[in-house]
């Protein structure tokens, strides 16, 4: 876990304290909208279609019990008792008052968390895998790094007014969990021929209005040189980003129109100017990280009868098949906790269900806990012991839904239920598909496949890499959405395409029905993933089950 | 229903966020910012809407970012929106019950 020093406490509390009179200017009249806008977004406060939104940073996803304790305090006190975890593995509320925010900041900042560089065109949150520290396939703990890039780049004041928003993802695992080719930095720590650590480095990935995949700018970075090198790509695409179309200011634009090549020989350039001005402190700043990341003393009590009950009983045996994934360490268990219960929204978590996942994490997993990019939670080391007993508990707080990585388990950013930007809603289109293939029992039978859907071309859910991809757009004043096929969030990154026009809000659920119909159909055995068949057979056959004469009529 | 309409203007109602619970509100015929849709000002010329909209610039302290907005009057005889997005704000989200649909019903004590 990161540790927060007294200056990072002190620079907190006056940063707050700055937030508070300037709220209290807006209320009074002091100052108008146009000045108070870009203060509050600094800190995290966006209005949106009902209310406003706090967006609170989690650092790639990672807290621990007494902060879900602080948000689930927050969530009943100041708000309308729930959160709801997004893409970028932060916590939003949806209904606090422009009053009552300084004191929620307050409240935040007493557990060392914070709402800045949610917003604004700066390095942003840096995500990072949810498994860091368990997984068994991990080379190294992404964390540390992760962690160091979000403390050089806060209030970096070189950096606070990129040409637009900018983005780190990290993974210590060659399986990448943590989408990095879509971020306009993605890091994968790596090791050389002599077994050296360092990094494989990827920019102007992204996704939106124009999605592209990351490009590899730098096959292997010694770690030494990480802040020098990431420094020299922000000061290239600081100085050579557009500023002049917002639609063009991302680095992956950069990228895309000065080629590659370009770009690598101006970074490696910068690099060796840049490469000057760091003397080694950065490195000894790195190792301090990495002693508050030493993995935890994981007791060596065996499975404890974990296979016996296994074996005994069949919705504990679903809950592990699906939601649990192995741990470097074999007694244990790395433990997702689904928010997508059919039906309901995903992402959202109840104050109650907080503080009991915050309960669990402390009890049975080292006080250590996770938002996934995939809205969901993690609870990383669980001994496979106390498998069932967290199990048990999860299912009390509705929490045991047994579906990670299957059609429910839907990404869903809020869409027009909530966001002004929206086209269409999406949460709807989520709990429609989740419901009906439950209702259907088909779910296990269907096996992986990643729904995930946008209210928008911002493209929060992510749906360019989801195998099916959803995304609303407004047709004529009405709801509309278009399917993307062939998109892919793991290290085989790929954008989704168009299948074909729109389905109206009506005929979204009976489309995706005649997807999955069609791969049941044309799978070659149950062991064919939707995304294998998509590779094997092409657009072709979804495009004809959709646009056959009787779907046609549906399209809208 | 028939409304005295500017011709070509397609009627409008003045929206914004009240500035402290970010609450929609509308501007009322009295000049008031309420919360119905329904209690909204119908502007049916655009010199009306023009003014109300920069008389509302003055209001710093009571809202923000107001706006214009299609509008008609609906079955009941009291306006309504035209849009669908305008039809959440005016009702909250679809997928809870909370927002303007949840004080509603409170007002009528359900
Ligand atoms: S994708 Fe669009 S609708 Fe969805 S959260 Fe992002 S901006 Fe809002």
């Amino acid at each position: 876990m990161y540790r927060y020093s007294d200056f990072d406490r002190a620079f907190l509390t006056r940063r707050n304290q700055q937030f508070r009179d300037q709220v209290a200017r807006r209320i009074s009249g002091a100052l108008t909208e146009d000045e108070f806008r870009p203060l509050r977004l600094m800190n995290g406060l966006y209005l949106q279609l009902h209310a406003y939104m706090l967006r609170v940073a989690v650092p790639y996803g990672a807290l621990n019990s007494r902060q879900m304790n602080a948000l689930a305090d927050i969530a009943d006190r100041w708000d309308e008792g729930y959160g709801h975890i997004t893409t970028r593995q932060n916590i939003q509320f949806n209904w606090p008052k422009l009053c009552d925010v300084p004191d929620i900041l307050d409240a935040l900042a007493a557990v060392d968390m914070h709402a800045t560089q949610t917003s604004g065109n700066c390095v942003r949150a840096v995500t990072a895998d949810h498994f860091a520290g368990a997984a068994a396939d991990e080379i190294a703990d992404p964390r540390p790094t992760a962690e160091l890039i979000r403390q050089w780049f806060a209030d970096h004041p070189e950096f606070a007014f990129l040409p637009r928003k900018f983005k780190f993802a990290v993974t210590g695992s060659d399986h990448d969990r943590a989408v990095i080719k879509v971020h306009d930095i993605g890091l994968q720590l790596v090791r050389n021929a002599s077994g050296a650590p360092g990094y494989r480095v990827l920019i102007g990935g992204g996704l939106g209005r124009t999605p592209m995949i990351a490009r590899l700018i730098r096959e292997f970075l010694p770690q030494a040189d990480l802040l020098p090198y990431i420094e020299a790509v922000l000061a290239v695409y600081n100085q050579i980003g557009r500023r002049d179309n917002k639609y063009k200011a991302r680095i992956k634009i950069t990228v895309h129109e000065h080629k590659i090549e370009t770009i690598r020989a101006m970074v490696e350039q910068r690099f060796l100017e840049q490469s000057a001005y760091f003397d080694g402190a950065d490195q000894v700043l790195l190792a301090e990280i990495e002693r508050n990341f030493t993995p935890p003393a994981y007791k060596s009590s065996g499975s404890g009868g974990f296979e016996a009950t296994l074996a005994s009983d069949p919705i504990f045996r679903s809950f592990v098949d699906t939601n649990t994934a192995q741990h470097k360490n074999p007694d244990y268990a790395i433990v997702s906790v689904s928010l997508k219960k059919h039906g309901d929204t995903p992402g959202d978590i109840s104050s109650a269900q907080m503080r009991v996942i915050a309960k669990l994490a402390k009890t049975y997993s080292y006080d250590d806990l996770r938002f996934s990019h995939e809205q969901n939670i993690v609870l990383p080391h669980v001994a496979k012991s106390d498998l069932k007993t967290v199990h048990a508990t999860l299912k009390e707080a509705g929490l045991a839904t047994a579906n990670i990585g299957l059609i429910s388990d839907i990404i869903a950013c809020p869409g027009m239920d909530y966001c002004d930007l929206a086209t269409a809603r999406s949460i709807p289109v989520a709990q429609d598909i989740a419901n009906r293939f439950d209702a259907l029992k088909l779910e296990r039978d269907i096996g992986p496949l990643k729904i995930k859907i946008s209210g928008c071309i911002n493209a929060c859910g992510h749906h360019h890499v989801g195998h099916i991809g959803i995304l609303g757009l407004e047709k004529a004043g009405v709801e509309s959405y278009q399917i993307t096929l062939g998109g892919d969030g793991s290290e085989d990154a790929a954008i989704g395409k168009p299948v074909g026009p729109g389905f109206s809000a009506q005929a979204i659920l009976p489309a995706i029905e005649t997807l999955i119909d069609t791969y049941l159909d044309l799978r070659g055995d149950p062991s064919e993933s939707f995304r294998a068949l998509f590779q094997r057979l092409g657009m072709t056959p979804f495009k004809h089950a959709l646009y056959g004469q009787e779907a046609r009529t549906n399209a809208a | 229903m028939a409304q005295p309409t500017h011709i070509g203007f397609q009627s409008k109602v003045l929206t914004a966020n009240d500035l402290i619970n970010g609450e929609v509100v509308y501007l009322s015929a009295e000049g008031q910012w309420v919360k119905a849709f329904a209690n909204a000002k119908l502007f049916t010329n655009d010199v009306a809407a023009n003014e109300a909209s920069a008389q509302a610039e003055t209001q710093q302290n009571q809202i923000v970012s107001a706006f214009l907005t299609n509008a008609r009057i609906g079955q009941n005889g009291v306006p309504e929106p035209t849009h669908m997005r305008e039809r959440f704000r005016a009702n909250g989200p679809s997928n809870r019950f909370l927002g303007k649909q949840a004080d509603a019903a409170r007002l009528r004590g359900e």
